[in-house]
C-alpha cells in the first residue's frame, strides 16, 4: 500500500512512452542494422523504471542507455553486418586507391585536356600563391621579440582626422613618471641620419635615437658590446653588423668614431643582423639622451603638437591590463589639450602584433602593411583564380558524356551518389595538386617582379619554406574542391540507365548557359585589361612628355640647411661646370603653400600659391617672363619688397595686360609688395590641376634649396666636386642633392607601377581565357566530327566549316565586348579623372582594344577549327 | 546442434566475458539482454552499462562462444522481440579451461587462500 502502488496503477493507466527524440536518434543512427532486440530491452527497462523510480529518472536512464549503445562496439558490428553503407567497409582506403588509379588513367588518356586544365589552374593559382606568401610573411612580423605580448605602441588620433603612428615625447615622460603599471617606456626618435661619402660609395646610415630600454625590451642581441652600458653615454652609437662592414670594411668597428652633426659618436656596440620581418627599419641606433635635451626645453604647446618623427613604445608589467592604461591616456589627453584651441589629439594603445598588418597610419616608423592592401591583394588573387576554376568546371561538365558509361556502370554495381561525388572531387584534387607543382614554377618566375612592384617589397622574405609549401598544398586542395564541386555534383546525379544509353538530359548543371556566361565573363575581363593598358600607356607617355612650363634638366637641388646663400652661391659658382646658381624655398613643381592676397585698393582677397625664390631663379628655370623684371638680390635684404605674378593671377586681378600689372601694389600677409614682373603660367601641380593663382616672392631667410645648373654629363664627378666644396664651408652638415628631373619623374612612379600591374594581370587573365576558349573549341570540334564529315562530303569548303565551328564563340566574344566596354570606359575615366590633364579616350583606342581581343579569340580557335575542317571525312565517318 | 568444426584456439577469456558466459549459463532458457544485466548487477552488486554488456556479448558471439536466436515479443517491449543467448560447446570448453587453470593455481598455492569468516 502506499505511493509506489498508486504510482504503478497510475502509470499503467497513462501509457508513458520512452522519450521520442532519443528513440529517433537511436533509429537514425542505427540505420538498417538489426537492433530490434536492443530497442525492446531499453523499453522494457524504461517501463520498469517508470514504476520504480518515476518518469523523469526513467527518461534519464533511457537517454544514457541510448548514448551508451550508440558508442558501443555492439552497434558498430551490427551496422557493418547490415552492409550497403559507406561506413560499412572495414578498409576505407580501398576505394580511394581505385579513385586514384582511375583518375590518373583518365588524365593520361585525355592528355590534351589535362594539360589545358593544368596549365590554366597553374596560372590561376600562381597569383594566389604569391599573395599567400605575402600574407604569411607579413603576419609573422615582429615574432622574434621575447616580450612581444607585453609591448604596446602609443598612437595618436588628431582632431584634424588624421591618425599617426607617432606620439608626443612629453607624453612619454608623463607615462614614465606617473603610471606604475609600465615596466619600460621606450622613446624613439627617427631623425638619425648620417651619410659617410667615400669616393665611390656613399654609405647611408640611418636609424633611431632610443632609450636604453630599447635593447632590453626588444630582442636585438648585440654581437659585440654590452647591452646594458652601450647606450649609457650620450655620444655613443650602435651599428648593425652589415652596416659596420659597409662603413669600416674588415676593421673592427668597436671604439671607432662617427660624426653626426659635427659631434663625434663612439661605436659602443655591434648589433646582430635582425630578421627582415620587423617593422623597424634601421642600421644604427644612438641614445635618446643625445637629443632629448632639446625636447624638454621646447615650449609646452609645441611639445604636445609637434611629433612628426617621435614614437613611444611601452613594455607593460606582467598582468597589467591595457584597458586601464587606455583610460589613463584618455584622461591625459583631455587634460593637456583642454587649453589648446588649435590642436587636439587622443591616444590609443596598439599591441605590437597589431602593427603589421594594421591600420593605415601616417608617419610610419618603417614598412607598413594595412588591412586594405590585403583585401585588395586577395581580390586580385581571386579575380585570377576564379576564371581558371570555372574553366575546369566548364570543360569537365561539357565532357560528361565521355564518362557517362563509366558512371553508369559504377552506379549499377552499387555505387552511391556520395561515392561518385567523392571520386570526382578526388580526381580534381589530383589535377590541382599537379598544377600546384607547375604553379610553383610560375611563382618563382614572377616573384622577383612582384617584390619590385610593392612599396616595401624589399623588406619581405618571400622564400619558399616547408611551412609555406604546406599552406600551398592546403590551398591547392581547397581549390580542387571549389573547381570540382559542380562537375562532381553533375556526375553524381546522372541516371545510370540514361547514361549508358549515352543520353544525358540537359539539366541545370549541364548548363550550356553557364558555360556561355563564363566565356563572356572571361573575355570581358580580357578586354578590360587590354583596353586599360592601351589607355594608361597613352596617359603615361602624355605625362612624361608634358611641358610643365619650366626646364628641369641639369638642375641639381641642394639642401641648404644652415648655410648662407651668398656663400653657397659664391663657392659653387667657382666650379667650372656650374652655369648658374639660384635659390628657392621648395622643389619646383612639387606642391606649394598658399596664402591670401589682395590688390591694394580692394577688399577682395584671393587665395594665391607662392614660392620664395631669388633673382636668378626665373632665368635658371627658363620660365618665360612676359613683362617686367626679375628680383634684384639686393632688394630683399631688409625684408620683402616685391612679387612676380603669373598670368592667371593677373587675370584674376583684372589687369588688361601684363604691362598694366607692373607697379601695382599687392597686400600679402600684412605686407605691401610691388608687382615687378609677370610670368607665363607653369604647372606647379604637375598634372593634377590647371595652374592657379601664383606668385614668386623673395626672402633669403626662406630659401631652403640651391638650384645649381650644371653643364656636364658626368654627374658623378659633379656631385663629388660639389660635395668637397660644400664641406669647405658647411658646419659638418650633409651634402644632399637631387636632380630636379629625377624628382619630377619619380612622381610618375605610380603610373609605372600601375602599368606593370595591369600588364602582368592582363597577361595572366588573357592566358586563362584563351585556354578556356581552346578547351571549349576542342570539345565542340570533337562532338561535331560526324556533322563536319557529312558536310564535307556534301561539298562544304574548309572556310565554311571553320566558320561553322567558331560562329558560336565569335558571338560570345561580341557579347563580352558589349558588356565590358561601358564598364571599362567608366572605370578608366574614373581613374584618369584624378588628373586634370589627361588624354581623351578616342575611338581609335577602343578599336585597337577590340581588334586585339578578337584577334586573340580567332587565333586561339584557328588552330583547332582549321585542323578539324581539314580532316578527311572518310576517317571521321568511321568514328563511332 | 553445433556442427561447426572449430579449430580449438586457446583464446583467453576476460573477466567480464567469463562473468557474462557463466551468467548466461545460470539463466538457462531465459537468457536475454535485460535478464543478463539484472542478474549480473544483483549478484555482483555493480552497475553495468548496457553498451558494455552488449559489446561483450557481440564479441563472445564473434568468438563463437555464444549462439543467439530471436523470439518472444511482449507488449512491455512495445511489441519487439527478444534475442536469447546460449553457451556453445566452444564456450563451454573455454570456460572449463579457465576453471581448471584457476583450480590448478588454487591447489598449488603455497599460502592458504581460503579466508576464515
Amino acid at each position: 500500500m502506499g505511493r509506489s502502488e498508486d504510482q504503478s496503477l497510475y502509470s499503467k493507466m497513462i501509457k508513458r512512452n520512452p522519450p521520442r527524440i532519443a528513440e529517433r536518434l537511436f533509429d537514425w543512427y542505427c540505420g538498417n542494422a538489426g537492433v530490434d532486440d536492443l530497442r525492446g530491452d531499453m523499453e522494457e527497462v524504461f517501463h520498469r523504471n517508470v514504476n520504480k523510480l518515476g518518469y523523469r529518472k526513467a527518461k534519464n536512464i533511457y537517454w544514457r542507455q541510448v548514448l551508451s549503445l550508440i558508442f558501443s562496439y555492439a552497434i558498430r558490428k551490427r551496422k557493418s553486418k547490415a552492409g550497403f553503407h559507406q561506413l560499412s567497409s572495414s578498409n576505407p582506403f580501398d576505394m580511394w586507391a581505385n579513385y586514384f588509379k582511375v583518375g590518373l588513367r583518365n588524365l593520361y588518356r585525355h592528355r590534351y585536356f589535362s594539360i589545358l586544365n593544368m596549365a590554366g589552374l597553374a596560372i590561376g593559382m600562381s597569383v594566389s600563391l604569391l599573395i599567400i606568401t605575402l600574407f604569411v610573411s607579413v603576419t609573422n612580423y615582429d615574432e622574434f621579440h621575447e616580450n612581444k605580448d607585453n609591448i604596446y605602441r602609443v598612437i595618436s588620433y588628431a582632431s584634424t582626422g588624421k591618425e599617426y603612428a607617432s606620439a608626443p615625447p612629453a607624453l612619454g615622460e608623463r607615462l614614465k613618471n606617473e603610471y606604475p603599471g609600465i615596466k619600460e617606456v621606450i622613446h624613439i626618435d627617427k631623425n638619425l641620419y648620417i651619410s659617410e661619402p667615400t669616393p665611390k660609395n656613399p654609405v647611408f646610415t640611418f636609424g633611431f635615437y632610443v632609450d636604453p630600454s630599447f635593447l632590453s625590451s626588444f630582442t636585438f642581441p648585440l654581437a659585440e658590446g654590452d647591452a646594458k652600458t652601450a647606450l649609457a653615454q650620450p655620444h655613443s652609437i650602435i651599428l648593425t653588423q652589415k652596416q659596420a662592414k659597409k662603413i669600416f670594411g674588415e676593421l673592427n668597428a668597436m671604439g671607432k668614431f662617427i660624426a653626426i652633426n659635427n659631434e663625434q659618436y663612439e661605436v659602443t656596440g655591434i648589433m646582430k643582423d635582425f630578421p627582415l620581418a620587423c617593422h623597424f627599419e634601421f642600421n644604427a641606433i644612438a641614445p635618446y639622451s643625445a637629443i632629448c635635451k632639446d625636447q624638454l626645453n621646447a615650449p609646452v604647446k609645441e611639445a604636445w603638437s609637434e611629433f612628426k618623427s617621435h614614437y613611444i613604445y611601452l613594455q607593460l608589467k606582467e598582468g597589467q591590463d591595457p584597458a586601464d592604461l587606455q583610460a589613463y591616456l584618455d584622461r591625459v589627453s583631455a587634460e593637456v589639450y583642454k587649453s589648446n584651441p588649435d590642436f587636439k589629439a587622443k591616444f590609443r594603445l596598439q599591441a605590437l602584433g597589431d602593427i603589421t598588418p594594421g591600420p593605415d597610419l601616417d608617419n610610419d616608423i618603417g614598412p607598413e602593411w594595412s588591412y586594405m592592401s590585403f583585401v585588395i591583394a586577395g581580390s586580385i588573387g581571386l579575380l585570377i583564380l576564379l576564371p581558371a576554376c570555372f574553366n575546369y568546371t566548364n570543360i569537365s561538365i561539357a565532357r560528361a558524356l565521355k564518362r557517362a558509361k563509366e558512371i553508369g556502370l559504377r552506379k549499377t554495381l552499387g555505387g552511391l551518389r556520395q561515392q561518385i561525388f567523392a571520386q570526382f572531387i578526388a580526381e580534381t584534387v589530383i589535377v590541382t595538386v599537379c598544377s600546384l607543382l607547375l604553379s610553383c614554377g610560375v611563382f618563382f618566375v614572377i616573384r622577383g617582379q612582384f617584390q619590385e612592384m610593392l612599396v616595401y617589397g624589399a623588406s619581405l622574405d618571400l622564400s619558399l619554406t616547408l611551412e609555406r609549401f604546406l599552406y600551398f598544398l592546403a590551398f591547392a586542395i581547397i581549390t580542387g574542391f571549389m573547381a570540382g564541386f559542380f562537375p562532381a555534383m553533375h556526375f553524381s546525379r546522372l541516371n545510370p540507365i540514361e547514361a549508358m544509353k549515352n543520353n544525358i538530359p540537359s539539366k541545370r548543371f549541364s548548363g550550356t548557359r553557364i558555360r556561355k556566361a563564363l566565356i563572356v565573363f572571361q573575355f570581358g575581363l580580357c578586354l578590360f585589361f587590354i583596353l586599360s593598358l592601351v589607355i594608361f600607356s597613352k596617359q603615361y607617355r602624355y605625362a612624361m612628355n608634358f611641358d610643365l612650363g619650366f626646364a628641369d634638366e641639369n638642375i641639381l637641388d641642394v639642401d641648404l640647411y644652415n648655410a648662407k646663400p651668398e656663400v653657397v652661391s659664391n663657392e659653387f659658382s667657382k666650379l667650372s661646370f656650374v652655369q648658374k646658381v639660384s635659390f628657392s624655398s621648395g622643389v619646383m613643381g612639387h606642391g606649394v603653400p598658399a596664402t591670401w592676397a589682395s590688390l591694394d585698393n580692394s577688399k577682395d582677397s584671393t587665395e594665391v600659391f607662392y614660392m620664395f625664390v631669388d633673382g636668378n631663379f626665373i632665368d635658371n628655370m627658363n620660365v618665360p617672363l612676359l613683362a617686367g623684371k626679375t628680383f634684384d638680390n639686393g632688394d630683399s635684404k631688409n625684408g620683402e619688397t616685391s612679387v612676380i605674378i603669373n598670368q592667371t593671377l593677373m587675370k584674376r586681378f583684372n589687369f588688361a595686360g601684363p604691362s598694366e600689372a607692373i607697379g601695382q601694389i599687392v597686400r600679402v600677409d600684412s605686407l605691401s609688395l610691388k608687382i615687378i614682373g609677370v610670368i607665363k603660367d607653369f604647372h606647379f601641380w604637375q598634372l593634377h590641376a590647371p595652374p592657379g593663382n601664383f606668385f614668386f616672392r623673395s626672402k633669403p631667410d626662406a630659401f631652403r634649396l640651391a638650384n645649381v645648373k650644371i653643364a656636364t654629363t658626368d654627374a658623378q664627378m659633379a656631385m663629388e666636386e660639389m660635395d668637397k666644396t660644400w664641406h669647405k664651408f658647411s658646419n659638418g652638415e650633409v651634402f644632399t642633392a637631387k636632380f630636379l628631373s629625377d624628382e619630377t619623374s619619380a612622381a610618375f612612379y605610380q603610373y609605372r607601377t600601375l602599368l606593370r600591374l595591369f600588364g602582368y594581370l592582363g597577361l595572366l587573365a588573357i592566358s586563362i581565357s584563351c585556354l578556356g576558349l581552346l578547351g571549349m573549341v576542342v570539345y565542340t570540334a570533337e562532338s561535331k566530327t560526324k556533322e563536319v564529315g557529312i558536310r564535307k562530303v556534301m561539298g562544304a569548303s574548309r572556310w565554311s566549316i571553320a566558320y561553322l565551328l567558331s560562329k558560336e564563340f565569335l558571338k560570345l566574344i561580341l557579347i563580352a565586348s558589349l558588356f565590358a566596354l561601358p564598364i571599362t570606359l567608366l572605370l578608366d575615366k574614373a581613374l584618369l579623372g584624378t588628373e586634370h590633364y589627361r588624354v581623351a579616350i578616342t575611338f581609335i583606342d577602343i578599336f585597337l582594344g577590340l581588334v586585339a581581343m578578337f584577334a586573340l579569340g580567332i587565333v586561339t580557335m584557328a588552330s583547332q577549327t582549321w585542323r578539324t575542317a581539314s580532316i578527311n571525312p572518310a576517317e571521321t565517318l568511321k568514328y563511332e | 546442434m553445433d556442427f561447426s568444426i572449430s579449430i580449438h584456439m586457446k583464446t583467453y577469456l576476460g573477466e567480464f566475458e567469463e562473468l557474462v558466459l557463466l551468467t548466461i549459463a545460470t539463466l538457462g532458457d531465459d537468457a536475454y539482454g535485460v535478464a543478463i544485466k539484472d542478474s549480473i548487477e544483483q549478484r555482483c552488486d555493480r552497475t553495468i552499462s548496457i553498451g558494455a554488456l552488449h559489446s561483450t556479448i557481440t564479441r563472445l558471439e564473434e568468438k563463437k562462444f555464444l549462439r543467439s536466436w530471436v523470439g518472444g515479443a511482449t507488449a512491455e517491449r512495445g511489441g519487439r522481440s527478444k534475442r536469447f543467448y546460449e553457451v556453445t560447446r566452444d564456450g563451454k570448453a573455454a570456460l572449463s579451461t579457465a576453471k581448471s587453470l584457476r583450480d590448478e593455481l588454487w591447489a598449488e598455492a603455497k599460502i592458504n587462500l581460503s579466508i576464515q569468516k
